[in-house]
C-alpha cells in the first residue's frame, strides 16, 4: 500500500514530537491505542489563561499513518481554543492525509487523542477551582 | 477472519502441536491438490482451488501466537474489534517500554533487561490463555474469556514489543 505525499512528509519530518510536564495544571494528557493495530498516541496540550492551546506535542508508536495523524494533529490545534479543537473530526485529518478506507481509524485515534488530552485539561483546571473553594 | 481451527479441523486451543498441524494441513492439501481434479468439471476445479486457498490462510494464521489469540476469541464470540480502546494503565506502561526500548537503541544500550521483562509479561499474558482455552470447554466459562480477553489486547502490545526487541538485535 503507497502512502500519500503528506503522510511521507508527516512521517520524516513529525512536527511536534516531544513531550510536556504532565504534572503542570496547565498541560493535558491524552494517551490513547488500538489493540487491534498495536499502536500507543500520546498527545499534549499546553493551555494559556484564555483557553488557547499555545503549544502541543506528541509521541506516537504506530504505523506511517498514525504518527502522521498525530502530526498534524498538533500542528492543527496549536493557536485554536480548546473549544476549537474539540470540533476536529478524524474525517478532515482524514481527507488531508489522504488516508486509505484501512487507515481510517488512525485517524480516529488522532481525534480520540485530541479529546482526551483536552478532557484531561477540563478535569485538572475543574479539580484546581474545588480545591480553591 | 474465517476460524483456521475449523478450517483445518483442529480442537480450538492456545498451544498446539506444530508437527501435528502440520501434518493435518498437509494431508488436507493433498486431498485438494489440482493435480487430483485435472480431469473435473471446471466448478470442481475452482472449488479445489478455493480449498487450497483457504487451507493455506489456515495454517499461515494458526502457526502464528496472535493470530491463534485472535481466532480464539472470535470463535468464542469476544472478537478484539478495531474501535476497541486499550486501558490506560496498559498504554502507560507500553509506552514506558517503548521509550526505554528508544532510549537504550539512541545511547547504544544493552537491551537484555527490557528482552527479559517483556518475555516474563509476555509468559504471564499466555497463561491466562491457557486457562481459558487448554481446558475441555470451549467456549470457556465468562469470566474466564474476560481474561482472556484483556491477556489478548496486552499480547498485541507485547508481542509487537518482542518483535521490535528482536529486530535491535
Amino acid at each position: 500500500m503507497a502512502y500519500s505525499d503528506k503522510v511521507i512528509d508527516h512521517y520524516e519530518n513529525p512536527r511536534n514530537v516531544g513531550t510536556l510536564d504532565k504534572n503542570d495544571d496547565n498541560v493535558g494528557t491524552g494517551l490513547v491505542g488500538a489493540p487491534a493495530c498495536g499502536d500507543v498516541m500520546r498527545l499534549q496540550i499546553k493551555v494559556n489563561d484564555d483557553g488557547v492551546i499555545e503549544d502541543a506535542k506528541f509521541k506516537t508508536f504506530g504505523c506511517g499513518s498514525a504518527i502522521a495523524s498525530s502530526s498534524l494533529a498538533t500542528e492543527w490545534i496549536k493557536g485554536k481554543t480548546i473549544d476549537e479543537a474539540s470540533e476536529i473530526k478524524n474525517e478532515t485529518i482524514a481527507k488531508e492525509l489522504n488516508l486509505p478506507p484501512v487507515k481510517i481509524h488512525c485517524s480516529v485515534l488522532a481525534e480520540d487523542a485530541i479529546k482526551s488530552a483536552i478532557d484531561d485539561f477540563r478535569k485538572k483546571q475543574a479539580a484546581r477551582r474545588e480545591s480553591k473553594t | 477472519m474465517n476460524d483456521p481451527f475449523e478450517t483445518l479441523g483442529l480442537a480450538r486451543t492456545f498451544e498446539i502441536d506444530l508437527r501435528a498441524v502440520e501434518q493435518r494441513f498437509r494431508d488436507l492439501s493433498r486431498a485438494v491438490h489440482p493435480d487430483r481434479f485435472a480431469d473435473k468439471s471446471p466448478a470442481e476445479r475452482r472449488m479445489a482451488a478455493e480449498q487450497t486457498v483457504a487451507l493455506n490462510d489456515a495454517f499461515r494464521l494458526i502457526r502464528d501466537s496472535m493470530n491463534r489469540v485472535l481466532a480464539l476469541l472470535a470463535a468464542a464470540g469476544k472478537p478484539i474489534h478495531e474501535t476497541a480502546r486499550a486501558e490506560p494503565s496498559l498504554l502507560m506502561e507500553i509506552m514506558e517500554l517503548r521509550e526505554a526500548i528508544d532510549d537504550a537503541r539512541n545511547d547504544g544500550r544493552s537491551t537484555e533487561a527490557l528482552v527479559t521483562r517483556v518475555g516474563a509479561r509476555i509468559a504471564d499474558e499466555e497463561a491466562s490463555l491457557k486457562d481459558a482455552f487448554d481446558g475441555k470447554r470451549f467456549p470457556p466459562e465468562r469470566d474466564m474469556l474476560e481474561r482472556a480477553y484483556e491477556a489478548g489486547v496486552r499480547l498485541k502490545y507485547l508481542y509487537r514489543l518482542r518483535d521490535e526487541l528482536d529486530a535491535l538485535d
